[in-house]
């Protein structure tokens, strides 16, 4: 867009620069000076100094410097600022003019280049005189210069050349051309930064230099002036912080002026420049929220200062200027990386200044609506003899008059009727759409959804005043979804009206019946005469004929309208339009509800449609029909209106096809379902209602699944949580709220009529063939078939349980790995009705616990359903857990032959394996036989007979056994020698004969053998008599391969005396066995303590009489003395 | 929420909106004389700060029970505040 009387200048919204002029380069011709100028120009960053070169002539004539005024007595100023003020000090007038000259300290002919030199200073000066611009000259040299103070001739000369040029030290450089010209032109171009801050620091205190002579009665506008020259010239410094407290300072004096109708334009202009001035710096100082309350009042101050009302729009198209100038600053500091947020973004700026925009066209179209033959004014006010305005904000007829009369009132007229003919050229929508545009990308990234949207439909109502039907369409229906979600229906219904102008202005056919159709329904709040009026075209359009249009249409727009509708209804194609009413709130809602959520497949499907109008007047509907998952069954479910009565509809009558408003009408369908769909589920895909028919036009309202719309939910929460109670209506009717929806139901087999029966004697056994008995009694009336039964494990179980558990139908074998968990499909054949069939199953369990079993029985039967013969499958099924418990639980323990515990046993010392079987069974159990396999490692000493064959054990009781056996030396054999297994032979004594006998094995453990080096036994007599002689005999065993010194001796004992070796050392070969014979002569009666025998083994240290004692007897029982001599005593002693 | 003139006494409600807590309005009324559709617009775009107030205060909402959410927006004419409850 070209730039509009309204758009800030350029010279306003840049930032200020030093300006340099360079001159004497020749950038074209010669390359060493275009070298130095793109050493000067190019790569500016940001760490460079802030300056604005420009190369000119060296003879350039600067702007003439008009005469110092010795006094503003008489002067009247003509207006605030000058338009060109700005730009002669950011472009015209330098703060430095620096000369190049290519000039080497050997130089030949260096008086004559001395001179040309200074005369080339004096040029300037003279273009620049009055002016305080200051002058440099840069010696362009093509040697290195030597280091300050070592080249004498340099000296010399450079003072000669300063004299001659009047210049101080201080403003002559040299650039030598060499390497480094980059790092020579950065120090040069400080230098001149010095320079010119130098020059405009002296500006500043030449402008403050006259407020002396300024009064507050004729001199007001100049306070504003100078106030804004200074700041200008501090933010030329980049002294921002004073330009700052400058700008401020002339903000408020621009508002003390006096202000009129007729200079108000001015005060607005030069208010919006010092505003945009100050908050641009606020927002450069990083202090947003001074540059926001600035703004704020700043447009608090002048948004009633509205001027002149014929040309109101003015203010209006200004104050949208600032709106949209200060959400440019804000948004360029966000890029420089400001943080916005949510409620304080540059979005609510743009949208703002949209607003005013809306205004300005508003008070355009009511004040500029003159008539065509009111013509341009001619010679154009507006036009200046320079083509610009000398003051900002004047009006050009009347430039310098600061007078509050109007001196002209007929020129004045036609200055104003010349501007509001300009006005009404400006294309308003196009303005108030692009900053629509950019408050929605504003509030898009701030995350106000609602906000946007909101500003998509201003876009939308926009576009459809500048007739640009598509995209407002486009806009307004895309944000539409949002308003129906959150059931802001005044809202939608607001939209949904501009939409449906759009639709008809462009003869849209299918968006013109989808808005009429939301726009009739309940969601609209549209009053009744509006929606009889939207129902009227709607059938019309139906009828094939053209609709009404839209009131406050524009009226060649309508024009063109109707030509488009009449040429729809002549071009012949498809008239069919199917909508999908899901999404939108059409004014037909719709409800399918099944009976029940499952139905057994003898017996009908039912199920109600329910129809409610929600428009004006009645409207007739041509066809209903539903789809189903299953599309079989929709050519049971189709009312049309041609077809002759259905049976399948209750009291179908022509009015049933008519839909009375506020009526909730019921439709009732039934069907029988295929058997196939047994365990299936059915659904309602759709229902699709048709309004008008083929030879006009047909609209096809299509319900996903079983109805409801995009209001639904939101009402059925709202009436969830109302208190209010509902009116009471007549029995055959229903409140529409509380109807819901069912679109799908569930086809069951039917019920079943046998009983199944099951009889055990629970727990089973580990590993036993457990035998469960099922009973399938028929109570069917007529005879069922193919009977089939399906019975083991229930799937679904811990996956470990299947592979411990075998089912079979034959008891009489044991079944291994391969059977199955679950037996499925055994045929059993027909059954008639009354007749039952008893069938055995075996279940073995390896493993204890608690499992569920499953016995099921389907069966076929022949019945009718709604007088159509089915086959029906029908089962029954019956679940039971079975625990599984251990028959009996074996103990085993090692003990010596002294039925002592052992903890371990002694290399080929018999000991004794004793086993105790303890029944756990609440069931007698027969333990058939019973079997020791040893391990090699073991032998035994006597026969391994079983102990237990035949043996019953009732619940609690135990068999126990008894063997003994040896071990012979193996050495040291790490954890203990493997003993073998006991293997346990049973059954359950109720089992029949032929039921198998199950092995259950039980692993022996393993013992540790012990190496001893000397064995004792010991043979006596098992008691002895008072006084009777006992002899004892001890067998000493060395059981190493050394000979052994072996020391013994006998402790005496209170009860008995004893004869034989009381202590005695000896030596026993290996392998050898060494005797000792005592005659010992017990005292006393009882129980008594032997002598005991101590044994001393001086290679084996750790052999003790405590292990001794492990063999050999300690004590004995002594009988009393008898009356008679006894023969086999005396022969003892 | 109350909406009220920035500038110059009275400073009256003059529309009053009841909201569920699916952003639905349950009941809004404002002064006839304006423009209810402009109200209405103003409520609803104002519901894009009561969303984020809610979710920022979270849980301290509820334990601290301040239902008063404050002044949510400065319109150029009207000021918006809100309640909630729980």
């Amino acid at each position: 867009m070209s730039p509009t009387q309204w758009d800030l200048p350029v010279e306003l919204c840049c930032r200020p620069m030093a300006f340099v002029t360079l001159t004497g380069l020749d950038v074209v011709y010669n390359a060493v000076h275009r070298a130095v100028w793109d050493a000067f120009c190019a790569n500016r960053r940001a760490d460079r100094v802030p300056i604005s070169f420009k190369v000119l002539p060296g003879d350039h004539e600067y702007p003439k410097c008009r005469p110092k005024r010795t006094s503003y007595e008489w002067y009247i100023p003509k207006g605030i600022l000058k338009t060109g003020w700005m730009n002669k000090h950011l472009n015209l007038v330098p703060a430095l003019v620096v000369v190049f000259y290519e000039l080497d300290w050997d130089e030949p002919q260096w008086k004559e280049k001395q001179s040309e030199c200074a005369t080339r200073v004096e040029i300037v000066r003279q273009s620049l005189q009055g002016r305080n611009t200051k002058v440099a000259v840069v010696l362009i040299q093509k040697k290195t210069p030597l280091p300050p103070g070592e080249d004498v001739i340099a000296s010399e000369r450079a003072a000669a050349l300063c004299n001659a040029c009047e210049l101080s030290g201080k403003s002559l450089f040299v650039l030598p051309h060499t390497d480094h010209l980059v790092g020579y032109i950065i120090r040069l171009e400080n230098a001149f930064y010095e320079h010119a801050q130098t020059y405009y620091y002296t500006e500043i205190r030449r402008v403050k230099s006259h407020k002396e002579f300024l009064n507050k009665t004729t001199h007001q506008l100049l306070f504003v002036r100078h106030q804004f020259k200074i700041a200008f010239f501090s933010e030329l410094k980049q002294d921002t912080q004073n330009a700052l407290k400058n700008y401020r300072t002339a903000y408020n004096l621009v508002h003390e002026l006096r202000a009129h109708e007729t200079n108000i334009l001015e005060i607005k202009t030069m208010a919006g420049f010092i505003n945009y001035k100050i908050c641009r710096l606020c927002f450069q100082h990083n202090t947003p929220l001074d540059a926001i309350a600035q703004f704020r009042k700043h447009i608090d101050l002048c948004k009633k200062k509205i001027g002149s009302a014929e040309l109101s729009f003015e203010h209006a198209a200004w104050m949208s200027k600032q709106f949209q100038a200060f959400g440019d600053l804000f948004d360029e500091a966000i890029k420089l990386g400001l943080t916005a947020i949510q409620t304080q973004n540059p979005g609510f700026y743009y949208q703002q200044a949209a607003y005013y925009a809306q205004e300005r066209k508003q008070l355009a179209k009511s004040l500029c609506n003159h008539e065509a033959s009111v013509m341009y004014p001619n010679p154009d006010p507006l036009e200046t003899q320079t083509g610009v305005l000398d003051f900002y904000g004047q009006r050009s007829w009347r430039q310098g008059i600061l007078s509050f009369d109007l001196s002209d009132p007929e020129k004045e007229k036609v200055g104003v009727l010349a501007i509001q003919l300009k006005e009404r050229n400006v294309a308003h929508s196009e303005v108030i759409i692009t900053l629509l545009s950019n408050a929605v990308a504003q509030f898009k990234k701030y995350k106000c959804p609602r906000m946007k949207s909101h500003l998509m439909v201003q876009m939308g109502e926009e576009y459809y005043y500048a007739k640009d039907y598509t995209k407002a369409l486009k806009l307004l229906d895309y944000v539409m979804c949002d308003y129906r979600s959150e059931g802001w229906w005044t809202l939608l219904t607001s939209i949904l009206t501009t939409a449906l102008k759009c639709s008809y202005l462009m003869a849209q056919l299918k968006d013109y019946i989808t808005y009429s159709l939301e726009l009739l329904g309940r969601a609209s709040t549209l009053k009744d005469d509006q929606k009889s009026r939207i129902e009227k075209n709607l059938i019309n359009v139906l009828m094939n004929e053209s609709p009404d249009p839209e009131p406050d249409c524009d009226i060649f727009a309508v024009k063109t309208a109707q030509k488009l509708w009449a040429d729809r209804i002549s071009l012949a194609g498809s008239n069919i339009f199917t909508i999908g009413v899901q999404d939108f709130v059409p004014f037909v809602q719709c409800k399918a509800k099944f009976h029940a959520p499952s139905f057994h497949v003898d017996v009908p499907v039912e199920f109600d449609i329910y129809l409610k109008a929600d428009c004006p007047h009645p409207i007739r509907f041509s066809k209903l029909c539903v789809s189903f998952n299953n599309q079989e069954y929709n050519q049971f479910c189709v009312i049309e209106e041609a077809s002759k009565a259905n049976e399948v509809l209750e009291n179908l009558t022509q009015g049933k096809m008519c839909l009375v408003p506020g009526k909730t009408r019921k439709l009732l369908f039934k069907f029988v379902a295929k058997t196939e769909d047994v365990g299936k589920k059915i659904e309602i895909t759709s229902v699709d209602l048709a309004l008008g028919n083929e030879t006009g036009r047909c609209v096809v309202l299509n319900w996903q699944g079983g109805g409801g719309d995009a209001a639904s939910s939101q009402e059925a929460l709202q009436a969830a949580r109302s208190f209010k109670r509902r009116p009471k209506l007549p029995d055959n009717e229903v409140h529409w709220d509380s109807i819901i929806i069912q679109a799908s139901t569930m086809i069951i087999s039917r019920v079943p009529n046998i009983s199944v029966h099951l009889r055990h004697e629970p727990p089973a056994l580990t590993n036993e063939m457990y035998c469960l008995v099922v009973t399938v009694q028929s109570h069917e009336k007529t005879q069922i078939r193919d009977v089939k039964l399906t019975a083991g494990l229930k799937p679904g179980q811990d996956a470990n349980l299947t592979q411990k558990t075998h089912v079979t139908l034959h008891g009489t074998e044991l079944c291994d790995e391969s059977y199955p968990a679950l037996l499925t499909d055994i045929p059993v054949g027909d059954l008639h009705p009354g007749e039952q069939l008893e069938k055995m199953l075996y279940v073995r369990c390896g493993t204890v616990g608690s499992r569920m079993f499953l016995v099921y029985v389907s069966y076929l039967i022949n019945t009718t359903a709604e007088e159509k013969e089915i086959v029906c499958k029908c089962h029954k099924d019956e679940t039971v857990t079975i625990e599984t418990v251990f028959p009996f639980d074996v103990a085993v323990k090692f003990v010596s032959t002294k039925f002592e515990h052992l903890e371990r046993v002694y290399a080929d010392i018999p000991f004794l394996l004793m086993t105790d079987l303890l029944s756990a069974s609440p069931w007698a159990l027969t333990i058939v036989s019973s079997e020791l396999q040893l391990a090699p490692s073991m032998t035994t000493v006597d026969q391994l007979e079983s102990q237990v064959d035949n043996v019953v054990l009732q619940t609690g009781e135990s068999a126990s056994e008894c063997f003994c056996l040896r071990c012979p030396s193996l050495g040291n054999v790490e954890g203990g020698v493997a003993t073998g297994h006991y293997i346990i032979s049973w059954k359950r004594t109720s089992a029949m004969e032929n039921i198998p006998v199950i092995r259950t094995v039980i692993t022996l453990p393993h013992v540790i053998v012990e190496n001893i080096p000397l064995h004792v036994n010991a043979d006596l007599p098992s008691f002895g008599r008072v006084r009777e002689s006992l002899p004892v005999k001890y067998h000493l065993q060395n059981k190493t391969d050394f000979v052994q010194d072996v020391e013994i001796s006998v402790e005496p004992s209170d009860a008995f005396m004893f004869s034989g070796l009381k202590q005695i050392r000896l030596r026993i070969l290996p392998g050898t066995e060494q005797e000792m014979l005592y005659n010992f002569y017990p005292l006393m009666a009882g129980y008594q303590q032997l002598p005991s025998l101590n044994i001393n083994l001086l290679r084996f240290p750790n052999f003790t009489n405590q292990l001794l004692r492990r063999f050999i007897p300690t004590s004995i029982f002594v009988k009393p003395q008898g009356r008679l001599m006894d023969d086999t005593s005396i022969a003892a002693a | 929420m109350g909406g009220a003139p920035s500038a110059g006494p009275p400073k009256t409600a003059i529309c009053i909106p009841v909201i569920t807590k699916e952003n639905y309005p349950l009941y809004i009324r404002s002064t006839p004389t304006e423009n209810e559709l402009r109200f209405q617009y103003m409520v609803h775009t104002s519901l894009d700060m009561v969303d984020e107030k809610i979710s920022s205060m979270g849980k301290a909402l509820v334990n601290q029970r301040e239902l008063y959410l404050g002044l949510l927006y400065p319109t150029e004419d009207y000021k918006l505040t809100f309640w909630t409850r729980h």
